[in-house]
């Protein structure tokens, strides 16, 4: 059975093919990045007007590239929300008009699962049940996963994502747009112990914030800026960014023990663009093994949005999902635990 | 000739079919009930008519200027639509489908057409018919209503939401129209002439390849950040 996947729920197009028995056969990702880091975050109609001229020939790309064809298809699955409106009505017009045309059914993809279920298209796949530390530009969740479709979160954020705080105190420092990855990439060799950042909500239950370590950090960036005449030093820059990464992954991973706990739970899955952090990955792991906890994490590029993640969703709801209707569903905004299983 | 013709470009969407000489017509209103209804609403009319998808010779859409979700739903529709069946794709400026509708219906034989832009802005553009197609008398602008200029000459028709929107900005041009017809919108039947013609002569695109004309570049969100 051969599955096409499409995403186009905020700055990424992704498509991609994935075949029961042998996964993720081609896949396309374009990156809006360039668009949008002048205005230094994502515009919602730029967005769309991106997705609409890269989405039907990445298609074709995609099926060239997997020597296969839109005939050949079983179904199409595609991300219908949450996300922005009109990225989501792009994916979801065009992969309901094309099966509407090749007589098959489309898929409704719920972002959220696909980035929980993308670990199970890795080697070594983790198995039912196992916690999920959600960690994306929009979310912060920790997530109790029994199995396909039932999803309990035992955790949240009560204000900013904490990709959504990366992305912030990267503007504090002056970096560019997507601020994640450059923040990580600046405070490599920077001392972490430098500035004492909060552990916000520490001790407090499974929910995290983190409005109050961004405020801690713009205080603190203000203060060096006094101290320093203006400019920052590239030392001081490098140790904010490193102690700020610190504050971040020491909450994260203090969180996943005590939901460990507190769910008696065994496995640990990490998803979401966050995911990609190599602090956040190294500190995880190490923790995995001194508390005899399985922890997973896909490659990287299987983190942050994509096509693959979409296609594989899509084929595991799609025996179940019910006749076409060939409704083109977007839904910005759609809580994970309202999902059920096939 | 067979054509599917997609017009979202309005708050009132509408589907077309054309069988040789037979039009088959579909009104969805209200843009949220675009998204939805448009699919099933192809159905119902390939049905109605016995027709296949595959059986078509092309799809046509309304390629705006209007609303920007409305031309990228109908772009995406057709390029979805015309890639599983290998079909062409025919862009119809919007603009013109409103003036071909103001001749349909009210005989109008120069049209000004102009359509509310948002952000205090409005589209618009001059059309003669000629053979019984509206046809382009100059290019399509975006513009502040003050900057509209009159046509000198013949008498013209005022056509488009622009002139009931802006109708105090643009009281000078509403006093020397012949006629006002602001509520005639584009719909998908008066996309099939041009379609029609278009695809006869060879003009028509790769599904890949059909998009939307938003005439409102990138720089109209740079000045708006820069304020
Ligand atoms: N190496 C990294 N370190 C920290 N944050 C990262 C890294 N790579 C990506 N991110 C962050 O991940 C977020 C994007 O993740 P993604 O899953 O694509 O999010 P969403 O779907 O919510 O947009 C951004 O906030 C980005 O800054």
């Amino acid at each position: 059975m051969k599955v096409l996947g499409i995403e186009t729920s905020c700055d990424e197009t992704g498509v991609a093919l994935y075949e029961h028995g042998r996964g993720i056969v081609a896949e396309a990702l374009a990156s809006q990045a360039a668009v949008h880091a002048q205005f230094g975050g994502v515009v919602p109609e730029l967005a769309s007007r991106d997705h609409i001229s890269k989405l039907a020939p990445m298609v074709c790309t995609v099926l060239d590239d997997a020597n296969s064809s839109l005939e050949e298809l079983d179904a199409i699955a595609y991300t219908a929300g949450p996300g922005l409106i009109g990225a989501l009505m792009v994916g979801g017009a065009l992969a309901e008009s094309l099966a509407l045309g090749l007589g098959i059914p489309a898929i409704p993809v719920h972002h959220m699962e696909a980035h929980l279920l993308a670990c199970l298209l890795e080697r070594d796949p983790p198995e039912f049940p196992f916690l999920a530390l959600l960690v994306s530009g929009g979310h912060t969740q920790l997530v109790e996963v029994r199995e396909l479709g039932r999803y309990r979160i035992v955790g949240e954020t009560l204000d900013d994502a904490a990709g959504e705080a990366f992305d912030k105190v990267a503007r504090l420092l002056s970096l560019p747009y997507p601020g994640g990855p450059a923040l990580a990439a600046l405070a490599d060799g920077g001392d972490a112990e430098r500035f004492a950042f909060p552990r916000p909500l520490k001790n407090r239950g499974l929910d995290l914030s983190f409005s109050g370590l961004k405020t801690a950090v713009r205080l603190t960036v203000e203060a060096e800026r006094k101290t320093h005449g203006g400019e920052l030093p590239d030392s001081v820059r490098r140790d904010l960014a490193a102690s700020f990464q610190e504050a971040v992954v020491d909450t994260l991973a203090s969180k996943c023990v005590q939901a460990l706990d507190a769910t008696g739970l065994s496995r640990l899955v990490v998803a979401g663009g966050v995911g990609a952090n190599r602090q956040l990955r190294a500190t995880l792991a190490e923790l995995g093994a001194r508390g005899g906890a399985d922890v997973h994490y896909p490659r990287p590029s299987l983190c942050t949005d994509n096509g693959a993640m979409i296609a594989y969703a899509g084929a595991c709801r799609q025996s179940a999902e019910a006749a076409p209707a060939h409704r083109i569903i977007a839904r910005p905004r759609w809580p994970l635990d309202e999902l059920t299983p096939p | 000739m067979k054509l599917l013709a997609i017009e979202t470009s309005s708050a009132v969407g509408s589907l077309a079919l054309l069988d040789g000489d037979s039009v088959a017509q579909r009104e969805i209103a209200t843009p949220r009930a675009q998204s939805e209804r448009v699919l099933p609403g192809v159905g119902e009319l390939l049905d109605e008519a016995g027709l296949a998808l595959g059986s078509l010779d092309a799809i046509a859409f309304g390629r705006g200027p209007g609303s920007f979700s409305g031309i990228r739903l109908g772009a995406a529709v057709a390029q979805g639509l015309a890639l599983s069946k290998d079909l062409p794709v025919i862009p119809v400026s919007s603009l013109a489908a409103a003036a071909q509708r103001a001749w349909r219906e009210h005989g109008a034989e120069r049209s000004l057409v102009c359509v509310d832009a948002r952000m205090g802005e409005v589209y618009w553009a001059l059309f003669n018919i000629e053979g019984g197609l509206a046809e382009h008398d100059g290019p399509e602008r975006l513009g502040a209503p003050a900057k509209l200029v009159c046509p000198p000459d013949e008498p013209w028709s005022a056509v488009g939401d622009g002139f009931a929107e802006y109708s105090a900005e643009l009281q000078a041009p509403l006093v020397r129209a012949a006629a006002v017809f602001a509520d005639c919108r584009p719909t998908a039947r008066d996309l099939l002439p041009r379609a029609r013609r278009d695809f006869a002569a060879g003009q028509f695109c790769a599904a890949t390849a059909a998009l939307p004309v938003y005439l409102r570049g990138e720089d109209a969100w740079r000045r708006q950040r820069s304020n």
